[in-house]
């Protein structure tokens, strides 16, 4: 059965209807502001409103499945798509609760109106099932950015992030959309899974003359989105933008395009071209192996000898995409059969470890903010010094923010880093290219390398002696909303650590989705048998070659 | 009995979770708790210790499952039993189990009066330092176990730091960072093991149970994993090195190696120990060591025993070193701690050489002179602790003759030194002989090496006891040079905690030297099931397997060691 346009159509609707109360509240908040001059509380509260609006829309929408659309519709609501645009929701709460006094009164609708649009944005990458929806998707969060970047303060440093994120931002998105192109010319479609499939055994697209085309697609998209990821060679934006901007946009920062730009490899990258043709998917392993090596080594070795806070976490964050690239060098390995996965997948560890990167990162930026938020300087590890002894419960959230960062066990980040290595390890190996072993030897010695610098921020809190003792009443508080995000994620780090079965089975089934292909023109996944080559005359315009 | 180990291994956890929550307690409180909390787990393990069944080599106390495994499901990973919580004790994991719940009640006899600032702090880390390790011995599950063991980092990093002397700081962070470093590469060793295990056994089968997989790994013919080749044979030394059961052996050892320490990574240790409060130097030096020892056991000998066998001689050779070398630098010491300390990496050599001579008689002697470096040595750093409290430094060159202030003192420093020195009738000698008789059969030449340092064991410790014990009073502090004047009021006697710390320890140290046979027991039949793996005629290996019953001694443990050897025998 083929199911007709109408129904296509209505059906992504409704699996898009988180997103849409998202974009409409945003759009409603950014018109209501020029004309109510409220306080930014208001506006703040509205913005959680509808946060909390779209969880309820997703939890609605989380059982229809569009495995029988999933050549058709631009989006999916598959188990990758609910677990990321869960995850994005869950921490557009907690960059919230950071953001909340962060802006002036006068600028607050522009700014959370922003905010929801870049959460919405981040979700559709999740959904997306289409180049072009991709690209939307990643777009809605690079241009209210832009504004974001700019909004909260306004001065010659913020100026200079701004402009630098802006034009590299851009060219990022030029280089994708190259990518892309010969992604489409490759195969011509631009659904997703249709791609996927005709790269696989449905198309023989790649042979060894397309061999070079596909390799071009490959290089440009990880290229594109290597920029939103901060990966070396594309990662040199980021201690600058990091260092300038308002620490909430740096929080924000350090999450967003890296979740969306890893999600954006597992659907439009990993999903496609390791079903395919292994000529392909050993030359995306070895680049993947080469971004991530060189990714590690740089992020952390740098990192050791920063003395700002931000400049010293736009390094970390810069290492913890390697460690992702790890997993997409993983995921890029051929897969026989999607539908068995095999014990380890890449996929999953990545969609794993974001979610831990996503609450220890926040966490750790957020203690930075409460401090800034009650008066305090924070930008260098030596202004922490101390801190245990005037904040103990904030100093306890920043240590196990810390240790779960350099993946100590029993903290979410200490999973992550489990579930990624051993998807390196589990790897067949490659002739011709070094094995993912020894990137997984690369990349554990990287690890206690960077275990280093977060530790020398908590001998720092713990062992330092406070450099002045302001007056205890001098002192004020940040706000509740700043102190809940922090706890939350101190809180989720450790419980997730504990308890990471749920969180694992939920990347599991992501990664299964992400990689599964519904056999064409039938209306559930058991229809196995992919004979009905046909029906796949039907939603595939002819290639061109 | 199950409920209860899990019982026993969590108690310390919550013991130490209400030290951290009770709101402001004094140290007079804090400790009253943590010592109820280590008596209990103690009265617990002991209960343990009465329950098991001797002669069975298998885990006990584990609980099975609704499935089949042991443990309770914890991580589903594919379609396999997952990672588990599953805990259960054999012979060997039992005695260290019971070793770590004893030491601990020392530890908080060590801390009795030291400790007043950010008391309730301080013994919640001890506790979960006690869960930490109670649950790595205890572990049946790979995963599980790595997970504790790591965690162990996380309360002594702390301890080191917080409570820790002039240089605690750098200490820290040294200790933290190189035991980070070699346990992550442990990490992919232990990943390496489960990939194996799953790619080669029929059927396939994702499992992380450390029985399951010692049993599954013996048993795969894959030609490279089941024949390793030893160094002479290959064609280079990457080759060499490259071979599976090689490089897995490298990388798990990489992280016990540290905790160990053997020789060229021993160079965190001296810091840690010497900067760490009494009682972490206690317990690292009482515990910690053990876990390399016992990692060694679980997972290099037992999971990769053509690995071991292959490079057998090159371990051997720096188990000898270290003990050299680390017997050489505590004779230089001027600093009671430091001594000890270095002591430590020598005697930590022998048990490195028993393990690596592979021979029941040697391994057997290791695991027993695991507990026995754990009391003797805590018994030491517990003594080094009391002197520490009264004179505030260690250096030997400003005190002597303290037996005439501290009579009591004196005996237990003696005592414990003769221990450690391995005096014939005391604990030292039972377990440091089988080694070297053990190894003997196998490295001739090594052992006789060997056996020097424990002639330089008792040349350095007996120094210290003419230095510190003998001669005439000399006491360290105010204008006080000591001509025997009397202001002894300056000097409290020991304490009644301090006894109360120290006289188990010391009474174990008489009870091994003298009988121990129900010790052997224990640590015997789970010797044996792992040593029953090992290559019967590694290359390179001259002498029969057998011959290490003929290994001369008159000591109890020959009669029990030479009716068991024969399981050695193919």
């Amino acid at each position: 059965m083929i199911p007709d346009q109408s129904e296509t159509l209505s059906r992504t609707i409704l699996v898009l209807l988180p997103e849409i109360v998202l974009a409409l509240s945003a759009a409603a908040i950014m018109v209501a502001g020029p004309f109510f001059r409220r306080g930014r509380s208001l506006w703040a509260g509205l913005s959680a409103a509808a946060i909390g609006a779209s969880l309820l829309a997703l939890l609605a929408v989380s059982g229809s499945g569009t495995d029988a659309f999933a050549y058709g519709s631009v989006a999916l609501n598959d188990a990758l798509s609910v677990y990321g645009r869960f995850a994005f929701l869950i921490t557009g709460l907690i960059l919230l609760g950071l953001a909340h006094n962060q802006v002036g009164d006068d600028r607050a609708a522009e700014f959370f109106g922003a905010l929801l649009f870049v959460i919405s944005g981040a979700m559709l990458v999740c959904a997306a099932n289409e180049l072009i929806f991709l690209f939307v998707g990643l777009e809605l969060v690079s241009i209210p950015t832009y504004l974001l970047l700019y909004l909260p303060r306004r001065n010659r440093t913020t100026q200079e992030a701004t402009t630098k994120y802006f034009f590299l931002s851009v060219f990022s998105s030029a280089l994708l959309l190259f990518g892309f192109a010969y992604l489409y010319g490759l195969t011509g479609v631009s659904n997703l899974k249709a791609l996927a499939f005709l790269m696989g055994g449905g198309g023989e697209v790649i042979t060894t003359g397309t061999a070079a085309i596909g390799s071009i697609a490959v290089v440009f998209v990880t290229a594109g989105l290597g920029f939103r990821v901060a990966a070396v060679p594309f990662h040199f934006y980021a201690p600058d933008v990091y260092q300038g901007a308002p620490t909430v946009i740096t929080a924000l920062l350090a999450w967003i395009p890296k979740g969306i730009g890893f999600v954006a490899m597992i659907r439009v990258l990993t999903s496609v071209v390791s079903v395919g043709e292994p000529m392909l998917s050993e030359r995306a392993v070895f680049l993947a192996w080469l971004i991530a090596a060189a990714t590690l080594i740089l992020g952390n070795t740098v990192a050791l000898v920063q003395t700002n806070l931000k400049r010293l976490f736009a390094y970390s964050s810069i290492a913890h995409a390697g460690y992702l690239m790890v997993g997409v060098a993983a995921a890029f390995a051929r897969v026989e059969d999607p539908a068995n996965l095999g014990p380890y997948s890449g996929a999953e560890g990545i969609v794993f470890y974001l979610a831990a990167y996503a609450l220890m990162t926040l966490g750790a930026f957020g203690v930075i903010l409460y401090l800034e938020g009650s008066g305090e300087r924070a930008e260098t590890i030596d202004d922490l010094s101390g801190l245990s002894r005037t904040r103990p419960l904030l100093s306890l959230a920043m240590a196990l923010c810390l240790f779960s960062l350099a993946g100590v066990p029993p903290l979410a980040g200490f999973w992550g880093k489990f579930f990624i290595f051993a998807s390196a390890w589990t790897a067949e190996p490659i002739q011709g290219i070094p094995s993912l072993q020894l990137l997984a030897v690369i990349g554990v010695i990287n690890a206690a390398i960077g275990a280093y610098y977060y530790l020398r921020i908590v001998a720092a809190i713990y062992y330092g002696t406070p450099a002045r003792s302001p007056a205890a009443e001098s002192r004020s508080a940040a706000g509740w909303p700043t102190a809940m995000a922090v706890g939350t994620c101190a809180v989720l780090s450790l419980i997730l650590g504990l308890i990471p079965g749920p969180l694992q089975s939920a990347s599991r089934r992501a990664a299964v989705a992400a990689i599964g292909q519904p056999a064409p023109g039938t209306s559930g996944p058991e229809g196995e048998d992919e004979t009905e080559t046909d029906d796949v005359a039907l939603v595939r315009p002819r290639p061109v070659r | 009995m199950a409920t209860l180990l899990v019982v026993t291994v969590l108690l310390p956890l919550l013991g130490g979770l209400a030290l951290l929550l009770a709101p402001k307690l004094d140290h007079k409180a804090a400790r009253w708790v943590a010592l109820a909390t280590t008596l209990a787990t103690l009265a617990f393990s002991l209960v343990l210790v009465g329950a098991f069944q001797v002669g069975d080599a298998s885990a006990q106390f584990a609980f099975e499952g609704a499935d089949g495994h042991a443990g309770l499901p914890w991580v589903a990973v594919g379609s396999g039993p997952g990672i588990r919580f599953a805990l259960g004790l054999d012979g060997v994991a039992l005695s260290l189990f019971a070793l770590t719940s004893l030491l601990l009640v020392t530890s908080v006899f060590c801390s009795w009066s030291s400790i007043t600032e950010r008391a309730p702090t301080y013994y919640a880390l001890l506790l979960f330092l006690e869960t930490g390790l109670l649950g790595l011995f205890a572990s049946l599950d790979v995963v599980l176990f790595y997970i504790f063991f790591e965690f162990t980092l996380i309360p002594l990093f702390f301890l080191v730091g917080l409570y820790g002397g002039p240089e605690r700081r750098r200490a820290s962070i040294t200790f933290f960072l190189y035991t980070l470093a070699g346990s992550l590469l442990t990490l992919l060793g232990v990943i390496a093991l489960i990939v194996v295990h799953y790619r080669f056994s029929t059927p396939q089968v994702l499992t992380f149970s450390i029985p399951e997989l010692t049993e599954g790994l013996s048993r795969i013919t894959s030609a490279d994993w089941a024949f390793t080749r030893p160094l002479a044979d290959s064609f280079s030394l990457s080759q060499f090195l490259l071979q599976p059961q090689v490089f897995i052996f490298l990388l798990l050892f990489a992280g016990f190696a540290i905790k160990v320490p053997l020789f060229p990574f021993h160079t965190w240790l001296p810091l840690a120990h010497v900067e760490a409060p009494t009682a972490g130097s206690v317990l690292l030096a009482g515990v910690l060591l053990k876990v390399g020892g016992y990692g060694f056991l679980r997972f290099n000998l037992a999971m990769t025993p053509m690995g071991t066998a292959v490079l057998a001689p090159m371990l051997v050779a720096i188990s000898v070193i270290g003990i050299i070398y680390g017997a050489l630098t505590a004779l230089a010491q001027t600093d009671v701690k430091r001594l000890v300390a270095y002591s430590s990496v020598s005697h930590m050599g022998f048990i490195a050489l028993g393990l690596f001579s592979m021979t029941l008689v040697s391994v057997d002697g290791a695991v027993l002179q695991m507990i026995n470096h754990g009391l003797t040595t805590g018994a030491l750093f517990a003594c080094v602790g009391v002197l520490y409290e009264r004179y505030h430094t260690r250096e030997m060159d400003r005190m002597g003759g303290i037996w005439k202030r501290l009579p009591l003192f004196a005996f237990f420093l003696i005592l414990a030194s003769m221990g450690s020195a391995a005096v014939p009738g005391l604990n030292g000698f039972v377990g440091e002989f089988p080694i070297l008789a053990g190894s003997f059969s196998r490295f001739p030449r090594a052992t006789v090496v060997a056996a020097i340092g424990i002639i330089l064991g008792a040349y350095y410790l007996f120094l210290m006891l003419q230095k510190v014990i003998f001669g005439p009073l000399r006491e360290p502090g105010g204008e006080g040079h000591g001509h025997g004047h009397d202001d002894s009021a300056g000097v409290p006697p020991v304490q009644w905690y301090e006894i109360a710390g120290l006289a188990p320890l010391l009474a174990l140290i008489v009870i091994i030297g003298l009988y121990p046979k129900p010790f052997y027991d224990r640590i015997t039949p789970s010797v044996e099931s792992i040593v029953a793996r090992f290559p019967a005629e590694g290359a390179g290996m001259s002498t029969e397997p057998n011959q290490t019953v003929s290994a001369p001694g008159e000591d109890s443990p020959r009669a029990l060691l030479a009716r068991s050897a024969q399981v050695t025998a193919p």
